[in-house]
């Protein structure tokens, strides 16, 4: 996958989101706004709590280096997005948003997610909030593996809402899944393993993240 | 205890003993958040209406996320403001206000180096103590559920007074960034008392 994919992913869905920003002021039950198209700013801190790492390389010598690590693992990192809230009817919004988040020690990126959102009440009330979210993402530094990342998540929050016209603050917890290949440091020398010589490489962590999200 | 937790203990009282100066005022409490830091965030009305004291308290990350040093610094600031025009909606009212104060703290100030490779990116000089002005500027928005966001911008022209770690001499210099972080948006998101 190449490192364009995400821009692609993130402009494509742009452009299908905006026809659909003439559906914003539809109005619904009582005279209140049932779709809209909101503007999301949205930043918070994550703590990855658990990773696995499998790694499988030649050495300069010809020989195989293999070594794996799974267990607890607790680094802090910190994200903020932006991008645009769909509301799609009483109880769900998608979400699509880009910005910047750490995933682990020295694995940044710039990820493009999309979130659906499931409102108790609605988007123009006081409401809890459920979602999923699915992204992809490049890493900020560079790396020999210029692969994608990917990330999936699940949490839920609260949705208060600030003005009858949208603007709205969420409060947000979510378990956050991501996938990463991290450079590996050559054991006979100084710097890291060439790409040619990697054979697997496949990293996976596991985050709590916490969030507040202005919408408006 | 070392100087940078006696700091912090210092200025948490400060910050603590304001609070309860503010007693029978109109007052705001939150978070603040921005590219500097995270902290806590305090709004003080006069019986007027028309100045509100902001007294912010936060940890200094400069380096922390760019992986330059495992240091966090720590901020106090206060700054006297007068609400220079108000706007208000059926939903909400705004304030624009500007004001001046000081602040201090025990941070890193800005180096070069933040694209290079490593080792020359990470932080080479000690943190050290500031004492700075403090101009701020922002804009100030009640909604109706005891809710105010605030969204200032502070500029910092003062000293950064550390000690060098090659020969422990003290060392005083412009704080850079005071002047940088003036590009920095400072969001509180406040709860009205």
């Amino acid at each position: 996958m190449n490192r364009a994919f995400p821009y692609k992913l993130f402009l494509t869905l742009l452009l299908c989101l905006l026809p659909l920003s003439g559906r914003c002021g539809e109005a619904g039950e009582n005279g209140a706004r049932a779709a809209g198209l909101h503007p999301r700013l949205e930043w918070g801190i994550g703590e990855t709590f658990y990773r696995y790492h499998s790694y499988n390389f030649d050495s300069q010598e010809g020989y195989r280096i293999r070594g794996e690590f799974k267990g607890a693992d607790f680094f802090t990192n910190a994200e903020v997005y932006a991008g645009v809230d769909w509301v799609m009817g009483k109880h769900f919004s998608t979400s699509a948003t880009a910005g910047l988040c750490g995933i682990y020690r020295h694995s940044r990126c710039i990820p493009v997610n999309i979130r659906i959102n499931y409102y108790t009440s609605s988007f123009y009330n006081d409401s809890a909030v459920v979602f999923l979210q699915a992204g992809t993402g490049i890493k900020t530094r560079a790396s020999v593996q210029k692969n994608a990342l990917f990330l999936v998540a699940a949490g839920g929050g609260y949705h208060f809402s600030l003005t009858r016209s949208g603007t709205a603050l969420d409060l947000l917890l979510r378990v956050q899944g991501s996938s990463d290949h991290p450079d590996l440091v050559n054991p006979e020398s100084s710097g890291t393993v060439e790409k040619r010589n990697i054979r697997k490489n496949d990293a996976y962590y596991c985050a709590l993240n916490f969030s507040i999200a202005l919408s408006f | 205890m070392n100087l940078h937790l006696r700091t912090a203990l210092v200025l948490s009282c400060l910050f603590l003993s304001c609070i309860a100066s503010a007693q029978g005022r109109s007052v705001c409490a939150g978070l603040l958040c921005s590219p500097k830091g995270a902290g806590l965030s305090l709004q003080v009305d006069s019986p007027s209406g028309s100045e509100v004291e902001i007294l912010n308290l936060y940890a200094d990350v400069y380096g922390l996320p760019s992986e330059r040093t495992k240091d966090v610094g720590i901020v106090l600031s206060y700054t006297h403001n007068y609400i220079l025009k108000m706007f208000s909606t059926p939903d909400v009212s705004a304030a624009l206000h500007s004001g001046v104060g000081a602040t201090c703290g025990y941070v890193h100030d800005y180096e070069k180096g933040v694209f290079s490779k490593s080792p020359a990116r990470f932080l080479e000089k000690n943190m050290g103590g500031i004492f700075c002005l403090c101009i701020n500027a922002g804009l100030s928005v009640d909604f109706e559920r005891n809710l105010t966001i605030d969204l200032s911008y502070s500029f910092n022209p003062g000293l950064h007074i550390r000690t060098e770690s090659s020969n422990n001499s003290l060392r005083v210099s412009l704080y850079k960034l005071g002047f940088y972080y003036l590009l920095a948006p400072q969001l509180s998101l406040l709860y009205r008392f």
